[in-house]
């Protein structure tokens, strides 16, 4: 099937093309429900409800524009649902970490430890840098999304990182 | 290491990042897109199964015409007959005039034994004993007819009066059809009475014909008592008084009613001609939205969910805070509700109460015109079943489910009264447009304050008689 066939019959239900558009997709937007998700666990919720959004909005696609695109958006709608407020008031240690002019080489860390620390940031932070940095979503259209002042949604971006950045910095250190 | 290093070192990673999700998540999904279906086959078989019902039914009663329609084809025969041919059928009379009851009791036997004259032989059957001007007969030859040929059987029993032995020939001619009547011609012209019966006669024609249908009609009415079909509705649902019956802080809320579809099957049958009883059984959603609300979903530890009393939350919406939207919360409780926290990020939107129903209404309907169109005043009374029941929390791009609400009651009771506007198609098919209001007794086991509610619908569809 090509991709218009798969989205015509999904419009119309057919389960052999919603099938074939989850193998096609669930991949990338597995991925994307990784980095915005606290764990693996909530990341298959929010794939498994991403898909079901999809499935009965599809016949709002109107052929124009990426379709990934629109899946994309509707998969990260899904998980800014899940994770807008602040669940408690956590403890977060946002001491800034001297930043050092020189040009260093990137650091050599895994994948999986980098996504771990991206996880492990508080909710607001973690999709205010998902969304700036990996999905390139601007301040305007983040602080509209989370409903908070474009201020807030810059030093949320600023925390976000210097979480990072110390977590690697240490790892760093560990390892070197 | 600097914010852009940062940034890179992410990116870089990220950039293709795709992993493949275990397979029990495509089997989640699959469970749920079943569920949905099923969901969704119930209501539409319904309405088809509904749909097939009335066109078998149709067709049930309009296949075994053969012998009922003798009925209304010999009517027409005499209308067609007496229109077409007043001089034949005046000139058939002439007989009667010279013999009267006698002539035309003994016309009906000859002329009947041939049977391809069936429809002719009803028109001079018909007309003749009515221009004899003796009720009495009038009526037994009629009846005599309508269940004549309802046998298909050709010869009237009547005994035949004796002075109609020198008339038989005529009679017999007459049985040749169009050359009968020729031969009457020919013996009305020699028959120099004739032009005084015919004047004589003339307007007992008519009489005939419109009795004849009087008859019809009767003898229809009095079979097709019962009736069959469809309703489909568009429902305006709404409540009398302000209060929510969710929450009493939604009571200064605006609501607004929802329109839904009601489809069901009715049958209906006849007391007397003005007045039917009758009852049916319909699916009706209803629902409304209660406006300017606005919900989070608050941390999965936080002990300060305020959970509505009247909802059973789902497990998946236990996080979820609704409240009012600030603007409709006075300025001081605004104030006071200042969180820390949050700088009040929340979707803004409606609440949505659906209730589901199957309906079983009993009501008697009064005739007050009742021609190709019809009027009827209609009052009465429904039970309502629920049988599906949600609240969901909707944006122009999200809806959330929230639960069930556990303050409604399983039966429920509504006082209907409206007024029915139908157009017959044919004397078997109808199309129905009844305009109904129905106002709700016991929806709600404990609501805050009150909130009536009531439905206004538009109940539209087909009847078959039979």
């Amino acid at each position: 099937m090509t991709l218009e066939e798969v989205i015509l019959k999904c419009k119309k239900g057919q389960r052999k093309a919603q099938e074939q558009l989850y193998k096609t997709y669930a991949g990338v937007l597995y991925g994307i429900c990784l980095k915005y998700s606290r764990n693996k666990t909530e990341a298959e919720d929010n794939l498994h409800d991403s898909f079901m959004t999809i499935y009965s909005k599809i016949g709002q696609f109107k052929n124009k524009g990426s379709f990934e695109g629109w899946l994309k958006r509707i998969t990260i709608n899904t998980v800014m649902q899940k994770y807008r407020k602040e669940q408690y008031l956590k403890v977060v240690n946002d001491g800034m970490v001297d930043s050092t002019d020189e040009q260093e080489d990137l650091p050599n860390i895994s994948l999986d430890v980098l996504l771990k620390y991206v996880q492990e940031l508080p909710n607001k932070y973690r999709l205010t840098f998902n969304l700036y940095v990996l999905d390139g979503y601007s301040h305007k259209e983040i602080s509209e999304l989370l409903g908070t002042s474009l201020g807030t949604s810059k030093s949320n971006l600023a925390r976000a990182r210097n979480i990072l950045k110390e977590k690697i910095v240490n790892a760093n250190l560990f390892i070197a | 290491m600097k914010e852009t290093n940062l940034d890179k070192l992410y990116q870089e990673k990220f950039d293709t990042f795709t992993e493949l999700p275990e397979p029990h998540v495509w089997q989640r999904i699959e469970a749920s897109l079943d569920k949905k279906q099923k969901k969704r086959i119930v209501p539409i078989w319904w309405y088809y199964g509904g749909a097939a019902a009335v066109l078998l039914l149709g067709l049930w009663v309009l296949n075994p015409f053969k012998t009922n329609v003798t009925n209304p084809i010999v009517t027409s025969t005499v209308v067609d007959q007496a229109d077409k041919e007043p001089a034949v059928t005046k000139n058939n009379k002439v007989p009667v005039a010279k013999k009267e009851q006698s002539f035309s009791k003994k016309a009906l036997n000859p002329v009947l034994q041939n049977p391809q004259l069936g429809k002719n032989v009803a028109a001079q059957k018909k007309v003749q004993p009515t221009a004899k001007k003796s009720n009495n007969y009038l009526v037994q030859a009629k009846d005599k007819a309508t269940s004549k040929h309802k046998q298909e059987g050709y010869a009237l029993k009547t005994p035949l009066p004796q002075n109609e032995a020198p008339l038989a020939q005529s009679n017999s001619n007459k049985g040749k059809g169009k050359l009968a009547t020729n031969t009457n011609t020919k013996d009305s012209v020699q028959n120099p009475k004739v032009a005084l019966d015919k004047a004589v006669e003339k307007p007992s024609i008519y009489t005939a014909i419109a009795q004849q249908e009087n008859t019809v009609k009767q003898a229809e009415t009095i079979t097709n008592k019962w009736s069959f079909g469809a309703a489909v509705a568009p429902v305006y649902f709404n409540g009398l008084g302000s209060d929510s019956p969710i929450h009493s802080i939604f009571s200064q809320n605006n609501k607004s009613g929802n329109v839904n579809l009601s489809y069901g099957l009715q049958v209906a049958y006849n007391v007397t001609k003005k007045i039917k009883v009758r009852s049916g059984i319909h699916r009706v959603n209803f629902g409304y939205d209660t406006e300017q609300i606005s919900f989070t979903a608050a941390g999965i530890n936080s002990s300060n969910n305020a959970l509505i009393d009247n909802i059973n939350y789902n497990q998946s919406a236990r996080s979820i805070v609704v409240a009012n939207s600030p603007k409709t919360q006075s300025a001081d409780a605004a104030l006071s509700n200042t969180d820390l926290v949050a700088d009040s990020p929340g979707f803004d939107g409606n609440m949505v109460q659906q209730m589901g129903y199957v309906e079983i209404p009993l009501e008697v309907s009064y005739s007050l015109l009742q021609k190709k169109f019809g009027l009827q005043l209609i009052g009465g009374f429904s039970s309502l079943l629920l049988v599906d029941n949600a609240i969901t929390l909707e944006t122009q791009d999200l809806v959330t489910e929230v639960g069930q609400a556990n303050n409604l009651n399983n039966t429920n009771f509504s006082t209907n009264i409206g007024l029915g506007i139908n157009y017959k198609f044919t004397k078997k098919l109808q199309l129905n447009v009844e305009p109904m209001f129905k106002y709700q007794l016991s929806t709600f086991s404990s609501a805050d304050g009150n909130f009536n509610p009531y439905t206004i619908g538009v109940y539209s569809g087909l009847n078959f008689k039979f």
